[in-house]
């Protein structure tokens, strides 16, 4: 895995309070319980602090996979 | 412990979240538990890990209930709801103003100035009606937000010139949200709109997150929430520290007075003086609210003196200081012999010192002083001070106002009774004059606060809210206050006796405490004989006197056998008397009011 992605697993195990080793590049929203509502807001913003960027609000709401948060990083950071 | 797990805190929800599990799952007693019930008009989900966070920063472990959004009245009015069943030690309520007169912030410029008007005296009917509703099933202190300037101002420049401006409105409520919240037991103002200010309204505002979630501000505005909402609540469980104990060379002026001399320190009105000069200004205005001033210097007392007599620029005055320890033998020493001579707890003292071996040492030897962590450029004084939190109180009564005033009087006292043959001469020329009256309205603050304040002369030491205080009176309670005044001045409202009426003609003597100020002067019997002589107008027949000992309150240990109650058991902590009507002591004049 790139370290990009690992990056991204290591913020989202923070936020849903799970071993970053369980989380792969597919899990989402949907596959995992603990991605509620709160935690997606929390995950942004966690990126957008961590990152220093903002995300606009249609990215916010469909970013809900690791893989997808990689790839956007990866498109909207130098 | 706590503190390196605070030490790997990042600015991003994530590290908040992490960070606040780490603290939660902490078994530790260095941290005081504390329930918070949030009720909001927009979402305030995100809010407990900053605040667990932020707790933990000033020493508190907050377990939030975050009531569901915009459902102040059954979250608040109904005494079943999740919020009362949560059983919450401090309530807050968030409310605003766009959500609560919704065309003040959609359609204001449609609003005549009398639509305005009474806009806002229904956004504040409905506050009240919410705190006299949630007042009635709880008696935890309530904070209720006040309103911050809206991010957008429909007539844009050209509001401050409107009549009736949009801005001008927000303070309307604010003031009015003041007056209510003053005229209520236990409710305090959060001042939401001086956090918003403080990050500004551009960055505190957050329009996706609103747009998407309705919660209003994002991950700095939730930090900087917290930071103050922590603060807030260690203010309302918590009295404030009484005394600053402060360091004289590099806190107050620049340089070293034994060294330096006069002319070397730094302390004017150019840089580096004007610095300690402002900083002596923040100090004298620590003392006008009531906060006692003290001195730990090792130094020649001398050198000393002469700043204080001579220096053009140096504002402290040493009248200013209700103490002072200034020789070269160690500052523990010192802040122990300063606590004793104004007969507080060193638990009440915070100290201020520039250098960190000094410190260290405080810290080590006196772990409960509030040591201040000073940092090297005294630019940042007085914020370290202020963030510090240690004089922080929600609210400042008179009693406050006057305290060090009071202290320059107790000297004069003290020396009466040096130059008086014996105590009764000594007590005779005080000509002191009792007043004692019912808790109402006016007197509710400052007995709540004498109440949760007072350790040494206090039998029972229990603690009680203002909310708490009007419920014993309306379920029976006799609770009384007492002022003192004599030749010298008014010492304040002094001393709180509460009395509640139990099975058949016993009546319980629930709490009775005073200020250790008039220590040695009767105004204990004095105040005593009238509550025995109100439970026996009441009907009572026995009166029960506790002692619950404390670890402070060794002194009133044999206070009721002083008074003439009768032991019940072996422990002390029960004493019996009959009620009936009994005299003041001779030499104090008693008077009946309501007035404080």
């Amino acid at each position: 895995m790139s370290d990009r992605l690992d990056e991204v697993r290591r913020l989202v195990a923070d936020v849903l309070n799970l071993d970053p080793e369980s989380l792969g590049q597919d899990a989402s929203a949907t596959s995992i319980e603990a991605w509620d509502s709160i935690a997606h807001l929390n995950i942004i913003m966690s990126i957008e602090a961590a990152y220093d960027l903002e995300v606009d609000l249609e990215d916010a709401m469909t970013l809900s996979s690791v893989s997808g948060i990689a790839t956007f990083l990866d498109e909207n950071v130098a | 412990m706590i503190g390196s797990i605070l030490s790997e805190l990042k600015p991003l929800p994530a590290s908040y979240l992490k960070v606040a599990r780490r603290i939660e799952a902490l078994e530790s007693d260095d941290l005081i538990p504390v329930r918070l019930a949030l009720a909001a008009t927009f979402t305030a989900d995100l809010l407990p890990p900053y605040l667990i966070v932020e707790g933990a920063v000033r020493g508190l472990k907050i377990a939030s209930h975050i009531a569901p959004f915009n459902q102040l009245e059954q979250s608040l009015l109904a005494a079943d709801s999740a919020l009362h069943a949560f059983n919450p030690q401090v309530i807050a309520v968030a409310a605003e103003l766009r959500d609560l007169a919704p065309p003040l912030a959609q359609a204001f410029l449609a609003q005549s100035p009398e639509d305005v008007e009474a806009l806002l005296s229904a956004a504040i009917g409905r506050l009240e009606a919410l705190i006299v509703g949630a007042r009635a099933t709880s008696a935890a202190p309530i904070l209720v937000f006040n309103f911050a300037e809206p991010a957008r101002l429909e007539a844009g420049l050209a509001d401050p010139a409107l009549v009736a401006s949009q801005a001008r409105a927000v303070e309307d409520a604010n003031a009015r949200l003041a007056d209510l919240c003053q005229s209520q037991g236990g409710v305090h103002v959060f001042d939401y709109r001086r956090v918003v200010n403080e990050l500004g309204t551009q960055r505190w505002y957050d329009r996706k997150l609103w747009y998407w979630s309705r919660t209003p501000f994002g991950t700095e505005g939730h930090m900087a929430l917290a930071r103050v909402m922590a603060r807030t609540i260690r203010a309302a469980l918590q009295p404030p520290c009484k005394c600053l104990v402060v360091d004289l060379d590099n806190t107050l002026w620049g340089g070293i007075i034994g060294e330096d001399r006069m002319n070397g320190i730094a302390l004017g009105e150019d840089y580096p003086g004007n610095v300690y000069k402002d900083f002596q200004r923040a100090l004298l205005s620590l003392k006008e609210r009531g906060i006692l001033l003290a001195i730990a210097s090792k130094n020649n007392l001398q050198d000393a003196e002469q700043v204080f007599l001579e220096h053009p620029d140096c504002i402290l005055k040493l009248e200013d200081f209700a103490a002072h320890q200034i020789h070269w033998n160690d500052k523990a020493g010192s802040i122990r012999a300063i606590a004793q001579e104004l007969n507080i707890g060193t638990d009440a003292i915070a100290f201020f010192d520039d250098n960190p071996v000094e410190r260290d040492w405080v810290r080590q030897a006196l772990p409960e002083v509030k040591v201040i962590e000073v940092p090297k450029d005294p630019l940042q004084y007085l914020s370290a001070l202020d963030e510090s939190g240690v004089f922080d109180q929600l609210s400042i009564s008179a009693e406050d106002r006057h305290r060090a005033q009071l202290y320059q009087v107790q000297r004069e006292r003290e020396a009466l009774q040096a130059n008086s043959a014996n105590l009764a001469d000594f007590l005779s020329g005080l000509n002191m004059t009792a007043r004692i009256g019912y808790l109402d309205t006016s007197t509710r603050q400052r007995v709540a606060q004498l109440i949760n304040k007072t350790n040494q002369f206090n039998l029972t030491t229990r603690r009680y809210s203002e909310g708490d205080l009007d419920r014993m009176v309306r379920d029976g309670a006799i609770v009384l206050w007492m002022r003192l005044s004599d030749r010298f001045g008014d010492n304040g409202l002094i001393a709180v006796a509460i009395a509640v009426p139990e099975a058949a003609d016993d009546w319980r003597i629930d709490s009775f405490l005073m200020s250790c100020r008039v220590l040695g002067r009767q105004a204990e019997t004095t105040l005593l004989a009238y509550l025995m002589s109100e439970i026996a107008r009441r009907g009572g027949k026995r009166v029960i006197g506790e002692y619950l000992p404390s670890r402070k309150n060794g002194l009133v240990a044999d206070f009721y056998a002083s008074q003439g109650f009768e032991k019940q058991g072996e422990d002390g902590q029960t004493w019996i008397a009959k009620a009936r009507e009994i005299p003041p002591p001779a030499g104090i004049a008693v008077e009946i009011g309501d007035a404080a």
